[in-house]
């Protein structure tokens, strides 16, 4: 329930096109997007980047993690949060006019 | 027996020195030991305890004589014939010996004989069993030699006797028997050291080959021939020079041998040296005596095998499915405290970073929004720059071009048209030079700057002339005789295709080639010309395709959707005061094509437009009446709204209408084509023409033809207006492809910028410029550029958004006066400015970056500014009304003032319709002021008026 109200929170957000839950295998848990395969899609590229992500903080330093991953294209932004065992995204459209 | 004997002689390298074989021994242990013993004789040495070869020199005739029989072995022979000399001088047998003679059977009989065949023992010691001497001694009594010896023998204790071979007679018998233990432990150590001495001797007694006498058996004949040896004493020079001549000093000079004194001594002083020449011998005469070759032999067939895994085929795939979780599953991982506890923390990094995309566009690129003017703006690059000319000297030369176009979808493809540059009086003068020369258009390619590409042939000359926009194959043109002519390129495309890959592929091969290429440039004839009698009478001055996205209807002149998507209709416009519309689909040439013989067309001409030939005629003319009286105008350019390729006039028609996209080259043979069931009328398309007159004139007219009052005839309605801005014929009139309402017109000392719908006059028109315009053409990519040609050779550019008063450059670009300009981008990189002039040179220029490159913003900003200036249009119309009131009102004002003493006295007449309107306008007010007061109603009977 708690997790639940997060998730509205974010969603609630100016720009927000639609954020998911992912478990550390990149199964989805809880998702926003209607359609099935963009979630999947997703679940599936994103968590491999954020592995990758993860590892390259860590190679670099043993003792650092990787706490945010903000990935900004032409159209959108994705934001990706890796905790232990999950991982969560979020992908907001920008604002059209400064 | 003479094999035998040759045999060891084979065997035995034949040893000259040596008599040839001289044993007769047959046995092959004999014929080896001979074979020892010629050895031993031939190296000189003999064996010096072998009694046998010591004699072996003189015996040997001796031993011929013997039979074969009687010496079986050596042994036997030594010990037959050489007991004589040696017994007198025997010696005392050693202690514990006795000497004992044991004749040949005794030696067999105890084992002493060696078998035939076998090598005699080395060692002379022998170990003859007791018991058999004592059974010899039983058997044979007092035959045996062992007989008187029986006594020490019956002494000797040992198993077996000790019996040691004395083949020298040394101790007086042949052999010796050793009786006493201590002598035969002494005899025994003798011949043992004895016999090790013996074969260490063996070892070593290997001789060296001794050197032979040579016996020359042809080499040395060999060796004789390949020697060089002196075949005279060799000759010895001695040079001197006196001493002091050593060191001096020498002073070298040419001399000539005629020049020279005819002295003996510096005559001497040469050496004449001829170069040889044997006239019997030359070098090719030489035969060839010795020559390497070599033969080698591979086997010519080679079989080999191969075997393979074969493996079965099979279609197999793998599919995966992305993982799941079940709605239960998810509910139940929502509620894990871990997930709970990563979505706590989180959280607040995802509001800061969405918060921060709220606040501000992260995504805003300055750099796309950066102005592009000023900065890229360098002072290399603001000049046209010269790219290449086109001049063919047999063609074009002292002709001034009339037309140059672009091929529509072959890039780096130009046509080129001239005509003769003299007006009607000298054509008239000079009729018979002209009509002796073939009028062409010529075709170039960018590839190919020397050569042009095609010529198309023309009855006379050519002064406009398009590519179809939906077919490019076909060219129609308009001539100064005022015929118009179609050519179809379809069978040279390749041509101009593969020219274009060949030129690109010279440039890296060899000039050279370029210039000694001398293939014929084709000329096309043209396919078509038009009714002679029916079509323009004077020269075409402009000729242009109707859009394919409609077409016009015959006789009412409607806007009508073309479904076909083709360009099928002309427009064409000549001094004859017409302007035709032209319809490839003749409705006359219902006719068969091929009728008569004579009307079979020409050969390699495409018999496409045949059916039009000289019949060809305009389904629609438009005439172009004056206001008043004094003839019709007399066009040279027009310029319609619509545009090729611009098909937003469907759309707008017909919300719902299809995608106009099949696009296919009809069949022009076919009368009318597969008519469309149904077409629908345009009324969006704008009917309306620009026309440019000979006079100078801007000529607005609408080309559907009304009914006439008067007439009743149906005929091209009046001009909506004209205007005479121009002082002399206008040369240009084109509409920009960002705005097509916006029409540019060249002719004259200056340009005007007319904008549709605004018919007062133009939004803009230029100072009179120094130099008459000749041409002009809007840039493709600039919506505020345009290019003027001048009569001196310049080219002017305009930019309104930089300067409206002045062109932004002025470049000369020929020494003779531009007659024509056209703009070509080729991307949007480059773009070439093209001008032909009146020497029948086209000069291709590359257009600079600025003026090519559209500013930011460029767009909307020269549409604020034709809107300023169309304010501007009707503010100054306003003020030239007010001008125009306030100038009767003063003079009338004038007049009453000097009414007192008018200049003119009023007739009565007037002065009663003065008084009229006087006392109507009484009469209005008061009906204002009744109204007023609401004593009056509007229904009221008006007060009568006065007559």
């Amino acid at each position: 329930a708690e997790v639940e109200e997060t998730f509205k929170r974010i969603l609630s957000h100016k720009g927000v096109i639609g954020a998911i839950i992912v478990s550390y295998d990149g199964i989805p848990i809880r998702s926003s997007f209607a359609e099935n395969d963009v979630t999947v899609q997703y679940c599936a590229l994103i968590q491999q980047l954020a592995q990758k992500a993860k590892s390259a903080v860590r190679d670099l330093d043993p003792g650092n993690d990787l706490t945010f991953l903000r990935i900004r294209s032409k159209k959108n932004e994705i934001m990706v949060a890796p905790s232990p065992d999950y991982l969560l995204l979020v992908v907001q459209e920008p604002n059209d006019q400064p | 027996e003479t094999p035998k004997q040759a045999e060891p002689a084979e065997a035995s390298t034949p040893a000259p020195a040596t008599p040839a074989p001289v044993t007769t021994l047959q046995t092959p242990k004999s014929a080896r030991d001979d074979a020892k013993s010629v050895a031993s004789a031939r190296s000189g040495k003999s064996q010096p305890r072998s009694g046998r070869s010591v004699g072996s020199g003189g015996n040997k005739s001796q031993r011929s004589d013997k039979s074969p029989k009687k010496s079986p072995s050596k042994k036997k022979a030594a010990a037959v014939h050489t007991p004589a000399t040696p017994a007198s001088q025997a010696e005392p047998s050693p202690e514990g010996c006795v000497p004992i003679f044991l004749p040949e059977p005794t030696q067999k009989i105890v084992g002493l004989a060696v078998p035939e065949g076998e090598e005699p023992p080395q060692s002379p010691m022998h170990f003859v069993p007791k018991q058999v001497i004592m059974d010899d001694i039983q058997n044979r009594a007092a035959v045996s030699e062992f007989k008187e010896h029986l006594k020490t023998l019956n002494e000797i204790e040992t198993e077996d006797i000790l019996l040691v071979a004395d083949p020298d007679w040394k101790y007086g018998a042949n052999f010796l028997m050793v009786v006493t233990e201590e002598a035969r432990a002494e005899m025994l150590a003798e011949h043992t050291g004895e016999e090790e001495k013996e074969e260490e001797h063996v070892v070593l007694g290997y001789v060296p080959p001794q050197p032979r006498d040579w016996i020359p058996q042809g080499s040395d004949r060999e060796i004789r021939e390949a020697s060089v040896s002196n075949s005279r004493p060799q000759f010895r020079l001695t040079y001197q020079r006196r001493r002091r001549d050593f060191g001096a000093p020498v002073s070298l000079a040419d001399r000539n041998v005629v020049d020279a004194a005819p002295s003996k001594l510096v005559k001497n002083q040469f050496i004449d040296v001829q170069a040889l020449e044997d006239a019997n011998r030359s070098t090719t005469d030489i035969p060839i005596t010795e020559k390497d070759q070599d033969v080698q032999v591979a086997p010519s067939s080679d079989s080999a095998a191969v075997q393979t895994f074969w493996g079965n085929p099979k279609n197999a795939f793998t599919q995966y499915e992305a993982r799941q979780l079940s709605q239960a599953e998810r509910e139940a991982q929502l509620e894990l405290p871990e997930l709970i506890e990563a979505g706590r923390r989180t959280a607040p990094l995802f509001e800061q970073s969405l918060q921060q995309n709220e606040i501000m566009n992260c995504f805003y690129d300055d750099y796309t929004n950066l102005g592009g003017d000023g900065i890229l703006f360098s002072k290399t690059d603001n000049t046209f720059k010269e790219f290449q000319t086109f001049t063919d000297l047999e063609h074009s030369r002292e002709k001034a071009v009339s037309h140059i176009a672009w091929h529509p979808t072959l890039k780096g493809i130009v046509a080129v048209s001239t005509r003769e540059r003299y007006d009607f009086d000298g054509m008239v003068d000079h009729s018979a030079k002209i009509v002796l020369k073939t009028s062409v258009i010529v075709v170039w390619s960018f590839a190919d700057p020397i050569q042009p590409q095609l010529f198309l042939e023309a009855p006379e000359d050519v002064l406009c002339f398009e590519f179809c926009p939906s077919d490019p194959n076909i060219i129609v043109g308009g001539c100064i005789n005022g015929q118009i002519v179609l050519w179809d390129l379809s069978q040279h495309m390749d041509r101009l295709k593969s020219t274009k890959a060949k030129g690109r592929s010279k440039k890296v091969s060899n000039m050279l080639t370029e210039f000694v290429k001398t293939d014929s440039i084709p000329t096309i004839r043209y396919a078509a010309a038009s009714s002679i009698e029916l079509g323009h009478q004077a020269p075409v001055t402009d000729i242009m395709w109707v859009p394919d996205h409609f077409e016009i209807q015959k006789v009412t002149g409607y806007a009508l959707e073309a479904k076909e998507l083709k360009n099928v209709q002309i427009i064409s416009c000549a001094t004859d005061e017409t302007i035709y519309i032209w319809d490839l689909r003749s409705a006359k040439s219902n006719n068969p094509v091929f009728k008569r013989e004579e009307d079979r067309c020409p050969m390699g001409v495409p018999d496409t437009f045949w059916h039009l030939h000289l019949k060809w005629k305009p389904f629609l003319s438009v005439n172009l009446f004056k206001s008043e009286p004094g003839g019709n105008h007399n066009p040279v350019k027009v310029s319609m709204k619509e545009m090729q390729g611009d098909r937003s006039v469907l759309t707008k028609e017909d919300p719902e209408g299809k995608d106009p996209t099949s696009t296919n080259r009809g069949d022009f043979t076919m009368p009318g084509g597969p008519k469309p069931t149904k077409q629908r009328m345009l009324q969006k398309v704008s009917t309306f023409l620009y026309v440019g007159t000979e006079d100078g004139e801007l000529v607005y007219v609408d080309w559907m033809p009304q009914k006439d009052q008067d007439t009743g005839k149906s005929q091209t309605p009046k001009p909506v207006f004209y205007s005479t801005m121009h002082d002399s014929s206008i040369k240009h009139l084109s509409r920009s492809s960002f705005d097509r309402s916006l029409v540019l017109c060249v002719g004259g000392w200056l340009w005007t910028l007319w904008k549709e719908g605004v018919n007062s006059g133009p939004i803009l028109y230029s100072q009179k410029s120094p130099k008459p315009l000749t041409g002009g053409c809007w840039s493709p990519t600039r919506p505020s550029v345009f290019f003027i040609t001048r009569a001196d050779g310049s080219v002017e550019v305009w930019d309104l958004l930089d300067k409206t008063h002045e062109p932004v450059l002025v470049q000369n670009i020929s020494a003779n006066a531009l007659t024509y300009c056209t703009v070509w981008n080729i991307s949007h990189k480059r773009q070439l400015l093209i001008v032909g002039d009146t020497q029948g040179t086209a000069h291709a220029h590359k257009v600079p970056f600025t003026l090519h490159t559209p500013m930011a913003g460029e767009a909307p900003s020269i549409e604020a500014y034709y809107k300023r200036e169309i304010q501007r249009r009707a503010f100054v119309m306003g003020r030239w009304d007010y001008r125009e009131h306030e100038k009767i009102e003063l003079e009338a004002k004038a007049k009453r003032e000097a009414g007192i003493a008018p200049a003119v006295e009023l007739t009565p007449e007037e002065r009663l319709l003065k008084m009229q309107k006087k006392y109507e306008a009484y009469l209005a007010e008061e009906m204002t002021f009744l109204r007023e007061l609401g004593l009056k109603d509007d229904d009221d009977e008006p007060l009568p008026a006065v007559e």
